[in-house]
């Protein structure tokens, strides 16, 4: 009997972990609300989407996502600094006292792409949200990232989410995912 | 059942309201029966429903309904409940269909409610069920305001014009301003809060005061224009500045009256307003010179009575629905105008979502106060106190041309009053006839306190 699987991982182990690594990496920065850091491994072009989801039944898929569509976030570089910079006003009420939040990235799967030196990372990220006096609140996201090499670091060029609740389960979203 | 007297839980005259009103559980009944229960509630827009045999699925108070394009362009609802064991006929948010089939026994339905086929009806009914007697429960009475969809669950309701009321004259500043109307775009933004339906209704309806304080952050680093209004008190702006008009039937308007603040809270307004510049002349013809000058483009909020509001300019349509006293559900789209270019729909449509959508700089700034809002009285004692919206008490005025009781400024609390009063007088009446009907500030005062139970 042969040792060897009769399946191969996408990427090289070393690749793999590094990705790994990365992605708790970028988690712990955003759970700790350390955006300047976040910022940075962000490419210039980046493109940060996430449709409003929506349940048809699977012959109506006429109704999918079209052009015109709704989204949760359709940020580029420009928004999401926007958005950093109104939690550093410190005038978001609702963020103070701070909310405990935690982001735990799974279901990692790395492939290389058609240009060198850019991979396609999957994930689903689940955040834990812990509110005032109690209050949980518990998001499912899977996540389609595009990384690219620049210069001496991977930089996220692209992120293609899916949000899984059709309605949203918190009264606000000032976070990331 | 044994009907809550409203007499006391809410005083025009000081403001006050009862904290009970944003929780107990018999107050809330009352409102499913004798609000929305009786009033007109916004279903669908014509744009998401064109052809025939498209559907959307929504809610009149906490009731499921469908809206269905007929054959004959015409517009049905229906409960979204099978006649037989009453399982929902439809799961879909939206789509297109020829009958809607029961997922428990498979009884089919057609677009115009009519129980079309019945699993073994001849070996298990005998062939003797009369069909004719099983269609989908019809909503009273469904009708269209310039593409706005309206259901009524009331035989006795006045008419959706009458209704709406002199609330006309401000909702074609956006529904009747352009040519080909509007649509909605998008699909539909839910959002749930543990919150009371009414206090996102009344914040919208009339609350300039909180702008500044509750989105100061987004405020600090979002705004691409001065609002003066908004940063004034009352006292320093007069009615050529900004205005309130409420007092109609419990709809309401205010309005910055500049003619381009609506897109104050765009990075970049520069599309949007050459928009408003290359159209103006088209919409003072069809409106005339206070309303295209004035408010066509303007930063206005309008609230139709119990829960819809839209936001020309900012440019969101909103429904809001209960889900019992401390829970409701948030649905947003953007509306545009059909003329515009698809450019600036993108536009306006991104605009809506980072600002008032699931994820908006601004929305999510008031969903923590509202929530606590409704939470705080829980408690025993807490509740036994009362809550005031006295801004402004007898600023009120009658205008030469602007329908409705109009006070100065947006920052004012005249219109959550006028809400609260046609919320009492909804729930004190048993029927439509003991509704009173005011438009202006001498009606309003001539009815004021006339509930006749």
């Amino acid at each position: 009997m042969s040792n060897s699987l009769p399946f191969k991982n996408t990427v090289d182990i070393e690749t793999y972990l590094a990705f790994q690594a990365l992605l708790y990496k970028e988690a712990r920065l955003l759970d700790q609300e350390d955006y300047e850091q976040w910022l940075a491994m962000l490419a210039d072009d980046i493109h940060y989407y996430m449709p409003v989801p929506a349940r048809y039944l699977r012959e109506e898929k006429k109704q999918a996502i079209k052009p015109l569509d709704a989204h949760i976030f359709n940020d580029y570089k420009k928004q999401i600094e926007l958005r950093i910079a109104r939690f550093a006003t410190n005038l978001v009420w609702s963020e103070n006292p701070q909310n405990a939040i935690n982001h735990t990235v799974t279901n990692i799967e790395v492939f290389p792409t058609d240009v060198d030196g850019e991979w396609n990372a999957l994930s689903v990220v689940t955040v834990l949200r812990s509110r005032l006096d109690g209050v949980e609140k518990r998001m499912v996201v899977s996540r389609d990232d595009i990384w690219r090499i620049e210069g001496d670091s991977l930089k996220l060029a692209k992120r293609n989410m899916l949000f899984n609740h059709t309605v949203v389960p918190d009264s606000n979203l000032n976070f990331f995912f | 059942m044994s009907k809550v007297d409203v007499s006391q839980l809410v005083d025009n005259k000081t403001g006050r309201q009862s904290r009970t009103i944003f929780h107990e559980q018999d107050i809330y009944e009352q409102e499913q029966e004798r609000i929305f229960g009786k009033c007109w509630l916004f279903l669908a827009h014509e744009s998401q429903i064109p052809d025939p045999g498209d559907y959307f699925r929504t809610f009149m108070g906490e009731d499921e309904v469908l809206v269905i394009r007929q054959k004959d362009q015409s517009i049905k609802a229906f409960l979204n409940t099978c006649t037989h064991r009453g399982n929902r006929v439809c799961k879909s948010d939206k789509g297109n269909a020829k009958q809607f089939t029961c997922s428990y026994h498979g009884w089919s339905f057609a677009a115009d409610g009519a129980l079309q086929s019945v699993p073994l009806e001849e070996d298990a009914y005998y062939n003797e069920l009369d069909k004719s007697k099983f269609g989908l429960h019809p909503v009273c009475h469904v009708d269209s305001y310039k593409g706005l969809i309206f259901g009524n669950f009331d035989p006795d309701a006045p008419s959706l014009v009458d209704y709406l009321g002199d609330m006309k004259w401000y909702l074609d500043v956006w529904l009747d301003a352009m040519p080909e109307g509007t649509e909605l775009i998008g699909s539909t933004q839910k959002v749930e809060y543990p919150v009371n339906w009414k206090l996102p209704v009344e914040n919208a309806c009339g609350d300039g005061y909180h702008i500044g304080w509750a989105h100061a952050g987004v405020m600090t680093v979002a705004t691409s224009m001065n609002i003066e209004s908004l940063s004034l008190g009352n006292t320093k702006v007069d009615s050529s500045t900004a205005m309130a008009g409420g007092g109609m039937n419990g709809h309401s308007i205010i309005s910055s009256l500049d003619g381009q603040s609506g897109y104050a809270f765009y990075p970049d307004p520069s599309l949007p307003v050459s928009y408003l510049e290359a159209n103006r002349d088209t919409v003072v013809s069809r409106l005339g010179d206070t309303r295209g000058k004035q408010f066509w483009g303007s930063q206005i909020n309008m609230t139709i009575f119990p829960n819809v509001q839209m936001l020309p300019g900012l440019n969101w349509f909103r429904v809001y629905h209960p889900k019992g006293p401390g829970k409701m559900e948030m649905w947003t789209w953007a509306m545009v105008d059909k003329e515009m270019s698809d450019e600036l729909k993108q536009t306006v449509l991104d605009n809506v979502c980072r600002t008032f959508g699931a994820a908006g700089m601004f929305d999510n700034d008031d969903g923590e106060n509202f929530a606590a809002c409704t939470s705080q009285n829980r408690g025993l004692q807490t509740r036994q106190k009362d809550v005031y919206t006295n801004m402004g008490l007898g600023k009120e005025y009658t205008h030469p041309e602007m329908p409705g009781v109009i006070s100065d400024g947006l920052v004012g609390e005249q219109n959550q009053r006028y809400f609260y009063r046609r919320w009492q007088e909804m729930m004190a009446a048993k029927d439509w006839s003991a509704v009173p009907n005011y438009n202006n500030l001498e009606e309003a005062n001539a009815t004021e306190g006339k509930i006749d139970e």
